[in-house]
């Protein structure tokens, strides 16, 4: 059983719904908070959390989620769909 | 000849950060990576982890790029090539094909090479190394029908692989050449509490012990080590330290562990930088020079580079660090955790909890600490460093586990 944790987004310029962050591949390797330091930061446990799901654009959520050296971001659409990776 | 405006030459998290970082700051100068491996981006890290060894996720969740990434940014791709010569008088890197490429302004992002150790035996097939993708699929497959690994090292790379291994319910013995694992980087206490975790999870160590030779048995390997002893094994896992490739570059700039540099990654001569596993750079928070070999180092030093390299100069200031876990515990080596002659080393330990913290204390300063069990101080300890806090009258306090290390900023 994976350690999935799921942050809503509903910003209305926005085709992603909802991002995951899947705390058993997180390494805290924190090129994420580099892209967006508004959006993540990391937890007691050293894992990435979403702060706020709606302070970054589409396209740097997605430069975040692309630059996690172990796919822990997942980004989902508003239909529920996975986009990423 | 070919001329580039921005030759990088390694395909790494640094030379491809660069690459990006050059391209989204400059939509028209030729921008060329010349990669001796024959992929693209792909994430160095996953394939050692459990989520693509032990196929949780598709092997295929390793690649950072697109295929079409490189195309669709103009950024010339060149895999499968090495450099072999540098002029920074005429300005010319010449490949192993003999094709010789003139640039504008350079950057070097070679990486680290697994180290090898000259045992008679280590070409054999079932002996591993671990760096690229290939090694990593090699190593999957011998594990799948493997019973029994020998792993050789006991820092990062073999306590990670030893995990991987014991996951599979292979027997797994390591062998490794200090007194205790993970020495001279731990401290004896905190070494003792990674040793204690190993055999509890299943692994013979054989620690203060060197190879002899690796020889062929009736079925499967047999590793000798030094003392006599054998051990029957069906594949071999090295992990015994890194070593920079940089000879091809000695005679044209200054190098030592690796390509030397200011804190604006510039090396020993003009137009050229270096970012990522290979850049020996000033650091300008802990006053030293030093050499760091994790990801995030590398992809900050890309990008850092890269904004140099189109003219907006700055100088590289960045505390990282890298956390991984096994046998359930998590390790993790903050800013520059290795021991020198004008260090002290500071320790805290709970022995019985698994915890221990080690601080690498110069001039009054923290430059570099390793955790065992304690990530939430990982986040204080950057930050004491980034701050450069004067610990001087605090020896005592940092070496008391009771004593909270927020407290200092």
């Amino acid at each position: 059983m994976s350690d999935k944790k799921e942050y809503l987004r509903d910003r209305e310029d926005s085709k992603i719904g909802k991002i995951v962050v899947d705390r058993d591949f997180c390494i805290a390797a924190s090129s994420c908070i580099v892209v967006t330091p508004e959006t993540y930061e990391l937890d007691g446990e050293s894992k990435a959390v979403v702060t706020d799901a709606n302070a970054a654009d589409d396209e740097t959520l997605k430069t975040s989620a692309e630059s996690c050296p172990t796919k822990a971001i997942l980004l989902f659409d508003k239909e529920g769909n996975q986009i990423y990776p | 000849m070919k001329e580039i405006k921005y030759l990088i030459i390694g395909g790494g998290i640094a030379g491809t950060t660069a690459a990006d970082t050059i391209r989204k700051n400059d939509a028209d100068g030729s921008v060329a990576i010349v990669s001796d491996e024959l992929h693209r981006l792909y994430s160095r890290i996953m394939i050692s982890k459990p989520s693509v060894f032990l196929e949780k996720v598709p092997f295929e969740q390793i690649w950072l790029k697109e295929e079409g990434w490189y195309k669709e940014n103009n950024i010339e791709f060149l895999s499968g090539k090495k450099a072999v010569s540098l002029d920074t008088k005429e300005k010319i890197v010449r490949l192993d094909d003999e094709e010789e490429i003139k640039y504008e302004k350079l950057l070097l992002a070679i990486g680290a090479c697994a180290r090898r150790l000259p045992v008679p035996g280590v070409e054999k097939k079932g002996i591993f190394h671990v760096r690229i993708l290939e090694d990593a699929k090699d190593i999957m497959e011998a594990s799948k029908s493997a019973k029994k690994a020998v792993v050789v090292g006991g820092s990062f790379i073999g306590f990670e692989m030893a995990d991987l291994l014991r996951q599979k319910d292979i027997d797994v013995s390591m062998v490794f050449n200090t007194e205790n694992c993970w020495e001279p980087a731990l401290d004896k206490a905190s070494s003792k509490i990674v040793e204690g975790v190993l055999e509890k999870g299943g692994v013979k160590i054989y620690g203060g012990q060197e190879i002899k030779e690796i020889l062929d048995g009736d079925k499967g390997k047999k590793v000798v080590l030094k003392d006599g002893t054998e051990l029957k094994c069906d594949m071999v896992v090295f992990g015994v330290g890194v070593s920079c490739p940089h000879d091809w570059l000695k005679k044209a700039l200054d190098v030592k562990r690796g390509i030397l540099t200011n804190e604006y990654l510039e090396a020993s001569a003009s137009d050229v930088w270096a970012a990522g596993d290979s850049c020996e750079f000033k650091d300008t928070i802990i006053d030293d020079v030093i050499i760091l070999g994790t990801w995030i180092n590398a992809q900050e030093q890309g990008r850092t580079a890269g904004l140099n390299m189109v003219g907006q100069k700055q100088a590289y200031k960045n505390v990282t660090f890298y956390t991984t876990r096994g046998f359930d515990i998590a390790v993790a080596f903050v800013g520059d955790a290795s021991q020198a002659d004008d260090r002290e080393r500071v320790v805290r330990v709970d022995a019985e909890k698994k915890i221990s913290v080690q601080f690498f204390v110069k001039n009054g300063r923290i430059v570099g600490a390793t955790t065992i069990n304690r990530v939430p101080d990982v986040q204080v300890i950057t930050k004491l460093i980034e701050k450069q806090i004067d610990i001087s009258d605090k020896m005592e306090e940092l070496a008391d586990p009771s004593f909270e290390l927020k407290k200092l900023l």
